[in-house]
């Protein structure tokens, strides 16, 4: 979506200019979702997700009548009306635990996702844009990419796992643990996305023209940079879950039945060895990840073509190559000089 | 009248693109004779690409389809010949040569295999089923010997810096039967102690070796008919011309028949026998090069060949054609140059558009507008 | 009298080197650099139009960075307006860009593909300390006529533009500071002939309006031809020939300059029947030979011109002309249709029995 900086005509104070770019941001993603109907689905899923954790914590009695851990009476019930997913052992509406978990699954996958990007991301633009041979940006880059490297040397996973055993259970010991193992990726990518850019002519023109070097890393590299990386960001945003709720699966990460989190619930409901018995106990969890994941990859992938001005030509219907036609060719006045035609003939250059 | 190697009859190629379909090509027609070189001149968008690569059916065909027409080469109409069963016609039936060499060359293969490699084709070929008749003579004619190189600046070697500690004989341990063949085509165009770029890549040579190795490699084939997309745009001015004395000296010595596509109107008239002009997607006016240089029967044709510079600054401001290119997706009815045209009259903008006819007296300068015979009267 | 120069380039030098492999310095082998430009003369008066011609490798494109300050040169002198443009740095140097813009060859990488047209073409007008969005946009709506532009497309995006109108706005970008100097660096190369044709005549046009000089970087010896006052022939980093355009493109002194306009094709089919006789690649600029750089590929090379590097020197008869040849007296008169020759060519053995 495009920042509220680059908006419209001049003379709108900046509250109109934002709702004017938020305005035209809408039509060209309600564009995009009506060309793509998968896009559609994730960006609707991914919505009713969004909203479903925000209900689940301003007020969670719309979406269930239960309250956290609320014992129902009903003990290892299958699914029916009352109990959407049934209940388990301790007599706990799986549904209900399912929705309360939401909130923090996705709490702590953003933040996991934003810190790396947000980390890694800098020390990607630092590695790629300030590397110039000989000189002390130039070292700098090195260092930082033979740490990424080290980093990513390991299997993210398993380095997770050993940091997470060390630190011992709770939502900041996991948030950590696999930030630690995730800020690398959004290094290489935005270094190598900054050193696509950064060589381009129009970087050039803008210092030509006397741009100071803070605002063209701004205006020029962040703005280009940016596109590729919100995308891998909404699709990262599954993974991470995916990762957490690993974690969360052996045994590390949070504690169920004290947090309610996707990953642990599953692993709980394994360890009671009742899973032959009882299977639908972990289809609530299951079933969460795998939307959540579902929606996010989704909608990653329609972002793409929303972010990048080009791509909204071939939405608009233009014909292949060339401007759009629904640009008027007479942007390019025709009142051209034809010109008057010379009398003396013309000299032959070789001859 | 001897058979013409390609008859293009009224070829239309459109592209489907999302719900649009739009007509990159339309009824165009046109003769290759053999030996003949056919230059198609026109400017970006004009669709002499897509029908240059139309012809050997290199387009790719979802979102690329023949809208109509036949193009006829040796008995067969391309049009109709199923996908699976062209690659039996490319190479020694139609070849082709592209703009830039690097796109066209493997990057991960030494020159020496990528030659082998056409060579090989051709051999198993011609020793298995011919698609060429087997009756009709070879392109090539070895009716004359060697002849010795004069002057001592021509075309001298050409090897990168620092190559000669690299060459090394691994390579050819695939296929060492045809490197003496190898050899002689990379003299063939030019190329002196070839033994040197055998085996190098494609990057490490410059944009005229590789463009010489392009035309070794489809020469080696000996197409009937060779296509040339722009093959000397992307060069520089001085190997442009190395590249087209090549082209122009083979010419004379193969006489297979080429059908030359450049934006180049200089280049075009060094090496054209027959020039065709296209715009928007229609030919609008094919004849004898020197005829259509010297008197042009289209106002297209004319206001391009004003257009290009050739004066000085106190000559006056160059002339140029108002108006911008017609856009192929919504063309304008009838005669698509009307907009532009200073000869433009009613009829003009109403369909259909003006069909390609030949004077009265030259039937073979034909010209795709109602008032042919006026455009020499335009300044 | 002599109006003083706007740009003063003296033996301006600008070398890249290479990077040494770890073989390189435990083999003990010299630091190698790349001399793009090398030891390169050239002055511009405001309001003229200097032409630069050379092929690829030929070091155009940097001598006119190092102009436009966008490199730092690695020697020799650069004087813009008498004063020493090579001292100015920082803050200093970010005012003095107004002076000098550029327009760059690729129409397609040089505007930002994010930004809107207002925003790209008034770049230089706020980098130079105009904030005012409105100002901003009220002078490029002004300037995009001077261009051949609607002033309504101020709030487009470029890719909705063709390669002609890119290559407008660039050239309205380059305009928006009023500087003295553009530095228009293949303008027409992506273009077709009839845009061509437009875009050298706005650039005509414009420089009678107001008074901007032009260094004119390009291959295309036509465009030279039409828009150019002066012109600079360079080879391998080095000027072979300058001067006034009218005597260079028809008595060309330098054997290159005299192969460049002999092999620059001609819409006039009787050339079918030539030959271009000139061989060879450019060589590398790495470790230039010594002597003259064209050595190599000269038809007319003596022993001389392998070992002495000839100067930029007058020779008598063509005043203002200079020309960095030994022979340059004795190969005067011989005109570039005479490096193409209409005889037979050599032709070599086609493969036998194959």
């Amino acid at each position: 979506m495009e920042p509220p900086s680059s908006s419209g005509s001049g003379n709108a104070g900046p509250p109109r200019r934002i709702l004017r770019t938020a305005f035209r941001s809408a039509r060209t993603l309600w564009g995009v979702l009506r060309a793509n109907p998968l896009t559609l689905v994730g960006f609707v899923l991914v919505v009713i997700i969004g909203l479903a954790a925000l209900t689940m914590v301003a007020a969670p009695h719309l979406l269930t009548q239960y309250n956290p851990r609320q014992l129902t009476g009903d003990y290892s019930a299958s699914p029916s009306w009352q109990h959407p997913l049934g209940t388990d052992t301790g007599g706990y509406d799986i549904f209900a635990e399912t929705l309360y978990a939401l909130p923090l699954d996705l709490a702590i996958a953003f933040a996991i996702a934003g810190a790396a990007m947000l980390g890694g991301g800098a020390l990607g633009l630092i590695a790629g844009y300030w590397d110039r041979p000989r000189s002390v940006g130039g070292a700098v880059s090195v260092v930082i990419l033979r740490i990424t490297d080290i980093f990513l040397a390991f299997p993210s996973l398993i380095l997770a796992l050993a940091i997470a055993v060390s630190l011992g259970r709770g939502a900041w010991q996991l948030i950590v643990a696999i930030l630690v193992t995730w800020w690398p990726y959004y290094t290489r990518l935005v270094r190598g996305e900054t050193l696509a850019v950064k060589h381009l002519p129009y970087v050039t023109a803008a210092r030509a023209a006397g741009v100071t070097e803070p605002r063209i890393v701004l205006r020029h590299v962040l703005r280009n940079v940016l596109e590729p990386v919100v995308v891998y960001f909404t699709l990262d945003v599954g993974t991470v879950l995916v990762t957490l709720s690993t974690i969360g699966f052996v045994g590390l990460g949070l504690n169920y039945p004290q947090t309610a989190e996707w990953g642990s619930m599953i692993s709980f409901y394994q360890t009671e060895g009742l899973i032959t018995a009882y299977p639908w106990t972990v289809f609530g969890p299951g079933l969460a990840i795998f939307v959540t994941v579902l929606a996010f990859s989704l909608l990653g992938d329609g972002l793409r073509d929303v972010l990048d001005p080009r791509s909204r030509r071939v939405l608009a219907g233009a014909g292949v190559g060339g401007p759009s036609s629904t640009s008027p060719q007479a942007t390019e006045l025709s009142a051209e000089p034809v010109g008057v035609v010379p009398v003396v003939p013309v000299a032959e250059p070789a001859a | 009248m001897t058979e013409p190697v390609v008859s293009i009859e009224g070829l239309s190629i459109d592209y489907v693109v999302g719900a649009g379909r739009f007509r990159a090509v339309s009824d165009l027609s046109l003769d290759i004779a053999p030996g003949q070189v056919v230059g198609i001149v026109g400017e970006t968008g004009c669709g002499k690409s897509t029908l240059a690569q139309a012809i050997p059916r290199l387009l790719p065909e979802p979102p690329a389809t023949i809208g109509g027409g036949s193009i006829r080469f040796q008995g067969i109409d391309l049009v109709k010949v199923p996908q699976w069963k062209m690659p039996a016609i490319r190479g020694t039936g139609i070849n082709m040569i592209f703009q830039e060499p690097l796109n066209s060359l493997n990057p991960a293969y030494r020159i020496y295999d990528q030659i082998a490699e056409a060579v090989r084709i051709r051999q198993a070929r011609e020793a298995g089923r011919p698609v060429v008749d087997p009756r009709t003579p070879p392109p090539f004619d070895y009716a004359h010997g060697p002849r010795p190189t004069t002057g001592e600046s021509m075309l001298r070697p050409v090897v990168p810096v620092g190559t000669e500690e690299k060459v090394r004989r691994r390579s050819l341990r695939r296929h060492p039967e045809l490197y003496e063949d190898v050899l002689e085509y990379l003299r063939l165009v030019r190329i002196n102690d070839p033994e040197t770029i055998l085996n190098l890549y494609p990057h490490e040579l410059s944009g005229g070796m590789r463009q010489r190795v392009m035309i070794a490699m489809a020469l080696s084939e000996r197409p009937a008919l060779l296509i040339a997309d722009e093959p000397t745009s992307a060069l520089d001015v001085t190997i442009q011309a190395q590249v087209l004395t090549l082209m122009k000296e083979l010419i004379e010595e193969i006489r297979t028949s080429i059908l030359f596509i450049s934006h180049d109107l200089g280049v075009i008239a060094e090496t054209a026998d027959v020039l065709g002009v296209m715009y928007a997607g229609r030919l609008v006016e094919f004849g004898p090069v020197a005829e259509v240089f010297e008197s042009p029967r289209h106002p297209y044709t004319k206001a391009l060949l004003r257009a290009a510079p050739t004066r000085y600054k106190s000559d006056g401001p160059l002339t140029s054609i108002p108006g911008s290119v017609a856009d192929i997706a919504h063309p304008p009815p009838g005669c698509r140059f009307h907009p532009r045209c200073p000869l433009a009259q009613s009829v003009c903008r109403s369909d259909p558009a003006p069909r390609l006819l030949g004077a009265p007296d030259r039937e073979e300068h034909r010209s795709a507008c109602h008032f042919a015979d006026e455009v020499a009267k335009i300044p | 009298m002599t109006t003083p120069p706007l740009v003063e380039a003296i033996d301006l030098e600008k070398e890249f080197p290479l990077t040494r492999t770890a073989g390189d310095v435990l083999a003990g082998r010299p630091r190698r650099a790349i001399r793009a430009v090398d030891g390169v003369s050239l002055s511009i008066l405001p309001g003229e139009t200097v032409g630069l011609i050379g092929e690829s490798g030929s070091g155009k494109t940097t001598l006119g960075w190092l102009i436009a300050r966008l490199h730092d040169a690695t020697g020799g002198a650069l004087r813009f307006d008498g004063a020493d443009l090579l001292a100015l740095q920082g803050p200093a140097l970010r005012r003095w860009r107004r002076n000098v813009q550029v327009v760059f060859q690729d129409p397609v990488g040089s505007l930002d593909p994010r930004l809107r047209v207002w925003q790209i073409v008034g770049e230089p007008i706020r980098a130079q300390g105009e904030h005012s969005r409105r100002v901003v946009r009220a002078r490029v709506r002004e300037l995009l006529p001077t261009v051949g532009l609607s002033p309504d497309c101020v709030d487009q995006y470029p890719h909705e533009f063709s390669g002609g109108g890119r290559q407008r706005l660039s050239l309205a970008r380059a305009l928006s500071v009023d500087p003295r100097l553009i530095v228009l660096d293949e303008p027409t190369s992506s273009l077709d002939v009839a845009v061509q044709a437009q875009i050298l005549n706005r650039l005509v046009e414009l420089q009678r309006e107001r008074p901007v000089a032009y260094l004119l970087i390009t291959h295309n010896v036509a465009a030279v031809r039409f828009a150019a006052d002066r012109v600079a022939v360079m080879y391998l980093g080095r000027l072979v020939e300058v001067g006034a355009v009218r005597a260079v493109l028809e008595t060309p002194l330098h054997p290159y300059t005299k192969a460049l306009l002999a092999a620059v094709p001609v819409a006039d089919a009787r050339r079918r029947r030539t030959r271009f006789r000139i061989g060879g690649d450019v060589p590398s600029l790495i470790d230039p030979p010594p002597g003259c750089r064209f050595a190599p590929r000269c038809p007319f090379v003596i022993d001389q011109c392998r070992t002495v590097y000839p100067m930029l020197r007058e020779i008598p008869g063509a005043p203002g002309q200079l020309v960095a040849c030994h022979r340059a007296e004795e190969v005067r008169n011989v005109r570039p249709a005479e490096l193409l020759s209409t005889g037979e060519a050599p032709s070599a053995t086609p493969p036998a029995g194959v």
